[in-house]
């Protein structure tokens, strides 16, 4: 939610920007030219934009060498140029009415806290990357499709479609996948962000079609500390969200076997993720966001050197 | 043993299975238990309703844990709320005592019985026999003891006693034998009456604080069984006795034990009193005694002997009375001297007698030399017979002789002299014709009449009505008996006139006058002129005139009494003091008026002797010397008119003398006459009366047999074991159940 003035500023969390930003997102592995290392495009012909030159070295394509400066300098110079598009990444977020929950000891909801996520994603990639970064939230289906863009000020057009409130519909997280895949025209880091309370299959075959389509994901699962823990005392009665019913109950007699029903759900989305190469990521409400996006980023950079130079090494 | 019990409602319930025959000692706990099961259901229900909302997103989590515990923990959930509900339903059982009838539960359960005696000690169940007088011991305490050895030693036992004043002498479950024994052992004759239907209601009090069940308390009434105490005069009869008898037996067994099971020959003097109000010195003085033959055959008492300190001062001849009957005495003494003399009537019975303390029968005799009379004349004048006191201050004092002393000694003035006078100083103040007064000295008549002075109101041409109306007003009821009218008749027409209406009369001032309408006071007496009253509801109306309007009304008040004549003293209204008998009327009414009701020196074993006293004796040392010639001291005590002398309660019939000082008077005590009466009731009679079950018991030491057939056993302690199980496992069951979650 926004603030009052239309401060989206709010999500940006300057101190966490600072962790961030010293982070390089540039790193991650994502649709195309994501394995050239520093923004090296695997596409012929479409850079225009001079950049800079360098020695040419062995294995050069002698197509690129420039031959006005051989002529200045009699030395080989590869002439190089700044491609527009390096990295598309796709936010997918929930709003679902299930995200609405929040418990006495945190201070956001779940969407409020996925909200300044992806806020300060795609801050990341677009203020600082210059990378593309479209936006996408849904509910049960798709609410809201930004394409990517990598102009400056569509930063703040995400952010305004950000600020929208949870609705009261349920999550239907496989058709959303399925449908921001249709539209996705290149290979794009797709992050998808929501609590994923829908079937664990469902879930799974929608990672599976983007997965399918190249597509790279990462799976923030945003839950509340009490969906964690469930901490429940005396007789309460728990009101479904999303029209799941209401049930009357002394929670201590079920609280055993709602950390199983949960260490199970969990067990098999990450076996699912991990089977389809898809990371996944679970925060808790209560968790700092610096600290969390930090963490979590800077593993995903780890992951994404190691698998570049696995392909430089090929290449 | 003989049981009376019919097949009542009671005994089918006996006759069923003990647990269909279960009862509870307190139902009003037992219905509050049926109510108080649905309190853990209550409870369940309100925290259902008392519970917290929460809006949940990860509601699949949930169901599906809750689809997974939900059966088990459901039958968890019931079986401790089962338990909880047991727990409560038996504790409150338990409180409400729950007992079976005719046995044990299977072999479960308490039979402990509560016994309650009601011992006879009064004087008619006090006869022993030869061998008993040896041990010491009336009839009924003997049987309560060998009651007490046929008990089992759990068994609760409480004590009362009969004589005279129903007394718990133990009040509650005792069951220290050796104590109960040696009280029982200390109890002695009262020489009083048998207070049954007291001690029938302090039984009716036990049983309600009894710890056993119905069917394990039995009521034994050990007496004589003497007709007297059944019919309780206090009581209307019977109807008391039976009442309370049949409210023992519906919440326990009731036994009679007879102590005496056939009526027993008596001869006694039942009654000694002197018929005159004031009785004067050295003149002839009325006594009347009653002597009562109890027995079967003719009794031949011999002489009836009038005792005076021990001397027999006169020997009145008696003939053979008829079995059953009484035979009324009226004979005459007299006293050299003023003051309060002890006289003692007795028989000396030639054949059988089986109660001698009745034999006797005792008498305080105040004898006056001289009673002062206040006259009052509203209109003196020099004629002594022309003022309206001059015929009866004749009449009080007649003087046939210049030596001749009458007893009452008139005093006359005149209104304006009242208010000086020391109205205590007389026994009687006569208002005649007096016109009015003021409201001070009608305040001052009224108290002078609540502690015990009389007051005599003639009327006449002044009286003012509306003065003597307004006394009507006084708080404490008012003085006047009546209310004044106008005038009937006219004093100065002498053809026409009213006479005073000959009758039977009732009032024993008057009594004397009854059947003498031939004498000249209803023959030629003449009433020419009279006001019409209005007595007041607490008025007596002593005599009437032929017109049926009163002529004579009189009233108690307080300690005083008050009498008021419609017409005049004189004979300006009437002539009535021409007539013969206007002497004997006034004298009978002013001895009847100036009598001291304010103390009773006659009274009953049991009683407390009381009188006020005043400060010159109060302050000597106070004695009583009892008939055995025990001394005593007695009390005083301070009430709102003074000191008061205290002592007693009185313990034997005979004279007691009281010592103050120099000074001493006697008082006497006598027994109630009803206890000589010692015609007894068979079994078939009390069947007959009480139309309720009892046991009748001529041998007592059958009594067990009482408990052996009809004992209940109690649960509550079963009940309890059985809740400590409960709660036990109850806790053990929570405690695994959340483990196992």
């Amino acid at each position: 939610m926004l603030a009052e003035g239309g401060d989206f500023r709010q999500y940006l969390k300057p101190e966490v920007l600072a962790r961030v930003g010293s982070l390089e997102l540039k790193a991650r592995l994502v649709v195309e030219g994501s394995y050239t290392g520093m923004h090296r495009s695997p596409f012929h012909g479409l850079s225009v934009e001079y950049a800079d030159h360098r020695p040419y070295v062995q294995g050069d394509d002698v197509r690129h060498i420039d031959w006005k400066v051989f002529g200045r300098t009699d030395k080989y110079y590869i002439k190089q140029y700044e491609q527009e598009t390096n990295l598309e990444c796709m936010l997918v977020v929930d709003c679902s009415e299930s995200m609405t929950y929040r418990s006495s000891a945190v201070s956001m909801t779940k969407h409020e806290y996925a909200m300044v996520v992806a806020a300060s994603l795609a801050y990341l990639a677009v203020q600082k990357q210059r990378d593309s970064v479209g936006l996408a939230t849904f509910d049960e289906g798709l609410n809201r499709y930004l394409k990517p863009s990598r102009n400056p000020t569509f930063w703040q057009s995400i952010i305004r479609e950000l600020e929208g409130e949870a609705g009261p519909s349920k999550t239907g997280i496989r058709k959303v996948l399925d449908d921001v895949g249709e539209r996705l025209e290149r290979r794009t880091l797709i992050i998808l962000i929501s609590d994923l309370f829908d079937d664990v299959a469902e879930i799974l075959k929608g990672l599976w079609h983007l997965r399918h389509h190249g597509h790279e994901v990462i799976v923030c699962r945003i839950w509340d500390p009490d969906e964690y823990d469930f901490p429940f005392q005396g007789p309460t009665l728990f009101q479904g969200l999303e029209e799941a019913g209401s049930l009357l109950t002394e929670p201590r007699s079920l609280r055993d076997r709602y950390l199983q029903q949960v260490k199970e759900f969990t067990s098999r989305l990450r076996s699912g993720c991990h089977r389809l190469k898809v990371d996944f990521a679970p925060f808790r409400t209560s968790t700092p966001l610096d600290v969390a996006i930090s963490a979590y980023l800077a593993a995903r950079s780890n992951h994404i050197r190691a698998r570049s130079s696995r392909v430089l090494g090929r290449g | 043993m003989n049981l009376d019990a019919t097949l009542t409602a009671d005994a089918v319930i006996a006759s069923l299975h003990p647990l269909v025959a279960a009862g509870f000692i307190h139902p009003a706990i037992a219905a509050g238990t049926a109510a108080a099961a649905v309190i853990p259901l209550l409870i369940h229900l309100i925290n259902r309703r008392r519970h917290k909302k929460v809006p949940w997103a990860a509601m699949n989590f949930l169901l599906a844990a809750n689809q997974r515990s939900l059966n088990r923990v459901r039958f968890e959930h019931w079986v401790l709320l089962a338990m909880r509900t047991a727990v409560i339903v038996l504790l409150g059982l338990a409180l409400a005592r729950p007992f079976t009838q005719g046995g044990t539960l299977l072999g479960l359960g308490d039979t402990v019985q509560h016994r309650i005696l009601l011992i006879d000690d009064s004087l008619s169940a006090s006869i022993t026999s030869g061998d008993a007088e040896a041990a010491q011991l009336i009839p009924a305490a003997e049987a309560a003891l060998d009651l007490l050895d046929a008990f089992p030693p759990r068994d609760a036992v409480s004590v009362i006693t009969l004589g005279g004043q129903a007394d718990p002498l133990i009040g509650q479950a005792a069951y220290d034998r050796r104590s109960i024994r040696d009280q029982i052992a200390n109890i002695q004759s009262t020489q009083q009456g048998t207070d049954l239907v007291g001690g029938l209601r302090l039984a009716s009090g036990i049983i309600e604080e009894s710890p056993t069940s119905p069917q394990n308390r039995v009521v034994y009434v050990i007496s004589d069984q003497a007709a007297t105490a059944w019919n309780n005069a206090r009581e209307q009869g019977t109807s008391g006795t039976v009442k309370a008898a049949v409210r023992v037996a519906e919440r326990a067994q009731l036994a009679i034990v007879p102590t005496s099971n056939q009526s027993r020959s008596n001869l006694a003097i039942t009654r000694f009193v002197c018929d005159q109000d004031l009785p004067g010195i050295n003149q002839p003085i009325r006594l009347r005694a009653t002597v009562s033959n109890f027995g079967n055959t003719p009794a031949h008492p011999g002489d009836l002997q009038l005792r005076r300190k021990g001397r027999i001062t006169r020997r009145i001849p008696i003939q053979p009375i008829p079995p059953g009957q009484d035979i009324e005495l009226t004979f005459s003494t007299s006293l050299s001297s003023a003051g309060i003399h002890p006289l003692e009537l007795r028989i000396v019975p030639q054949g059988e007698d089986s109660l001698h303390a009745d034999d006797a029968r005792f008498l305080s005799l105040e004898a006056f030399e001289s009673v002062s009379v206040l006259l009052v004349d509203g209109q003196p004048s020099a004629d002594r017979f022309s003022g309206e006191t001059g015929y009866l201050a004749t009449a009080l004092s007649p003087k046939l002789r210049p030596s001749d002393a009458g007893l009452l000694s008139p005093k006359t003035i005149t209104e304006l002299e009242l208010s000086g006078e020391v109205l205590e100083d007389h026994r009687l103040i006569v208002l005649c014709n007096v016109q009015r007064l003021d409201e001070t000295m009608w305040q001052r008549l009224a108290g002078y009449v609540r502690d015990g002075g009389g007051l005599f109101v003639f009327l006449g041409d002044v009286v003012n009505p509306d003065n003597y109306n307004k006394t009507n007003e006084f708080q404490d009821g008012g003085l006047l008996p009546c209310r004044i009218g106008q005038f009937a008749g006219d004093a100065a027409d002498r053809e026409n006139f009213v006479r005073l209406k000959s009758e039977v009369f009732k009032h024993s001032a008057v009594v004397d006058f009854s059947g003498t309408e031939k004498s000249g006071l209803f023959l030629n007496g003449r009433i020419y002129q009279h006001y019409v009253v209005q007595p007041l509801p607490s008025a007596t109306v002593m005599m009437r005139y032929t017109n049926d309007l009163p002529a004579i009304v009189e009233r108690s008040l307080g300690l005083g009494k008050v009498c008021m004549v419609t017409t005049s003293a004189n004979m300006a209204w009437n002539n009535l003091a021409a007539r013969g008998d206007f002497v004997s009327l006034m004298l009978n009414l002013c001895s009847y008026l100036a009598e001291d009701a304010s103390v009773r020196r006659d009274v009953l074993v049991g009683d407390v002797l009381s009188e006020p006293l005043p400060v010159s004796l109060a302050s000597q040392p106070l004695s009583v010397s009892a008939p055995g010639g025990r001394t005593d001291k007695a009390s005083i005590d301070v009430d709102q008119t003074g000191y008061v002398l205290k002592y007693g309660p009185t313990t034997e019939s005979g004279i007691y003398e009281v010592a103050a000082g120099q000074a001493r008077w006697p008082y006497a005590v006598n027994i109630i006459a009803n206890e000589s009466d010692l015609r007894t009731l068979s079994h078939a009679d009390i069947k007959e009366m009480l139309k309720c079950p009892f046991s009748y018991l001529p041998d007592w030491r059958q009594s067990n047999e009482i408990s052996a057939n009809n004992a209940s056993a109690e649960l509550a302690a079963v009940m309890q074991y059985v809740v400590l199980m409960l709660l036990v496992a109850e806790g053990w069951l929570a405690m695994r159940f959340s483990s196992r979650r």
